[in-house]
């Protein structure tokens, strides 16, 4: 076990960098098991209920030293919106089209 | 067999199909509901382990770490909560993740390689997972590979389809009673006929019911004709052996009556007289037993009086009793008048007034049969008729008839019986046409 930490502590060290790579969401779930952001399953209930759509894609990015989730909707008419939240609060900080 | 009595056979049919095909359609429905679930699991499931098999190809193994080739796996696996997820499971419990799980955590069992267990389990934004556990092993380390697919949207079609299957069942089910329906009222008008035929029996007197029936109540038809046969044959019998008495005792009588003609002179007046009067008496009562039983052979038992057909044989009857006077008789008959009253009782009737008409007419007799709310029979002829005194004795003494009026005798006074009995009276008079006897004869009930 503590060498699994050790690995993703690393992982998530390395990662951390380059917030678009795949690899977030390794990010992620050791940060939702330290309890700092909250689980993505909570942001997408909260999402839906501002714009309902099938969930497309979902980053973590670390923005002036904020977690943000970046999450991609695709409503019922086919659009597709890009809402932020901040990660630890699960507040929205951001709602936009995306062209 | 029946809990709760019905009494009526649609209703039985119906209960009894209705009950046969709901269990049917549930048997059915239940059947179809495990067998599809099954099939789409099966489905879903090898599909599971398609994915497996391909992750476990993608698998590179250093000591410490798995490493998948990104490019040998389905984009699915990405998308987050998109439905479709792996776990890859170290034999030290480690464990590597799709991202499509993101921060969710599939519990998988550990399993020995070869070793495989399906199960489903809550995923992520309320999916159902069905999950595929299974046990490799690859360049000598142990691991387990959990795939998951969410079946909620199979299992909603699957729900939609059991739902649609159950409308159409009862749309079927109603249908199917509506047709019963048809076709039990249709099978039961075929019955129709037999109805009619019995009804007709009581009227025309067929000594038969058509066995052209539907099988099932062709047994009835059967001993219904057998028991006529029966009724007929007793009827016979009886009518053979009054006809036989009033033979047997026609014999002696004749020798009773030559005996009182050849008497005259040396007897008594009196009680000679008196005899004579009796033997002759008795000797008409026994001629109207066999005119009966030769008019009741005619037909068969309990027939109805048909006052078209009937009449020409009554006449013709008459007629052939009375050859030695050639008369005429017209006959006005309701051309709408249906049957009516018992055959041999209207024969006896009809035809002791036309035997009366035809001792004393002159050369003509009429009879006229109408109706209006009760069935008027009239006879009249051209011959003396009666004197008033008489008349006024018939009117005042008519069940006397016989005994009070000279040869109008035995013949008036059974028609009056038999008026008497269908509830209706006779009434005489002098024929305003012809000058001679007229006798009106009323019946209630026919």
């Amino acid at each position: 076990m503590n060498r699994t930490s050790i690995i993703s502590a690393l992982a998530g060290v390395l990662l951390i960098g380059s917030a678009l790579a795949d690899d977030g969401y390794l990010h992620a779930r050791r940060l939702v098991e330290e309890g700092r952001i909250q689980p993505l399953t909570a942001i997408l209930e909260q999402a839906q209920r501002i714009q309902s759509g099938s969930v497309l894609e979902v980053e973590l990015e670390e923005e002036d030293d904020l977690l943000i989730y970046e999450i991609e909707l695709l409503d019922e008419s086919g659009r597709v919106w890009e809402l932020k939240f901040d990660a630890a609060t699960g507040e929205l900080v951001e709602r936009e089209l995306e062209d | 067999m029946w809990v709760f009595p019905i009494n009526s056979l649609e209703k039985r049919l119906h209960l009894g199909l209705a009950l046969s095909l709901i269990l049917l359609m549930l048997l059915l429905w239940l059947m179809g509901s495990r067998f599809l679930q099954t099939m789409t699991e099966d489905f879903i499931a090898s599909r599971l382990e398609h994915d497996a098999e391909a992750l476990l190809g993608s698998l590179m193994i250093t000591p410490n770490k798995f490493k998948i080739r990104p490019a040998r796996i389905n984009q699915v696996y990405h998308q987050p909560f998109s439905g479709h997820y792996f776990v890859i499971r170290s034999e030290q419990g480690r464990e590597t993740v799709s991202r499509s799980l993101w921060d969710f955590k599939l519990e998988i069992p550990q399993l020995e390689p070869g070793d495989q267990q399906r199960f489903h389990i809550e995923g992520p934004n309320g999916q159902q997972l069905l999950v595929r556990a299974n046990g490799y092993r690859k360049q000598g380390s142990e691991l387990t590979i959990g795939v998951a697919e969410d079946v909620t949207p199979v299992e909603r079609q699957r729900e939609q389809f059991l739902l649609n299957f159950a409308l159409l069942s009862l749309v079927g089910l109603t249908l199917l009673l509506l047709l019963q329906h048809w076709v039990v009222r249709r099978s039961f008008q075929r019955l129709e006929p037999l109805r009619q035929e019995v009804k007709a029996l009581a009227e025309t007197g067929g000594q038969q019911i058509s066995e052209e029936v539907p099988t099932e109540i062709r047994p009835l038809v059967q001993e219904v004709n057998h028991l006529l046969g029966l009724l007929a044959q007793r009827n016979e019998r009886s009518r053979n052996s009054l006809g036989n008495l009033a033979h047997a005792l026609k014999g002696p009588l004749n020798l009773l009556q030559r005996y009182f003609d050849r008497l005259p002179a040396e007897a008594p007046q009196e009680e000679g007289g008196q005899a004579a009067v009796q033997a002759q008496r008795l000797q008409l009562l026994i001629e109207r037993e066999l005119k009966r039983a030769r008019m009741a052979g005619m037909g068969a038992p309990s027939q109805r009086f048909d006052p078209h057909g009937d009449m020409d044989d009554l006449i013709e009857v008459v007629k052939q009793v009375h050859h030695e006077r050639a008369l005429s008789v017209e006959r006005q008959v309701d051309r709408t008048l249906g049957r009516f009253g018992d055959r041999e009782d209207m024969f006896e009737l009809i035809g002791n007034l036309l035997d009366n008409a035809f001792k004393w007419a002159a050369s003509r007799i009429r009879v006229v049969i109408a109706e209006d709310s009760v069935i008027n029979i009239t006879v009249e002829d051209d011959g003396e008729g009666l004197t008033d005194d008489q008349l006024s004795l018939l009117v005042h003494r008519g069940s006397r008839l016989d005994e009070t009026v000279d040869g109008h005798g035995l013949g008036l006074s059974i028609a009056m019986d038999i008026a008497k009995l269908y509830g209706g009276g006779i009434v005489f008079d002098r024929s305003p046409d012809l000058g001679g006897l007229r006798v009106s004869v009323s019946l209630a009930g026919s």
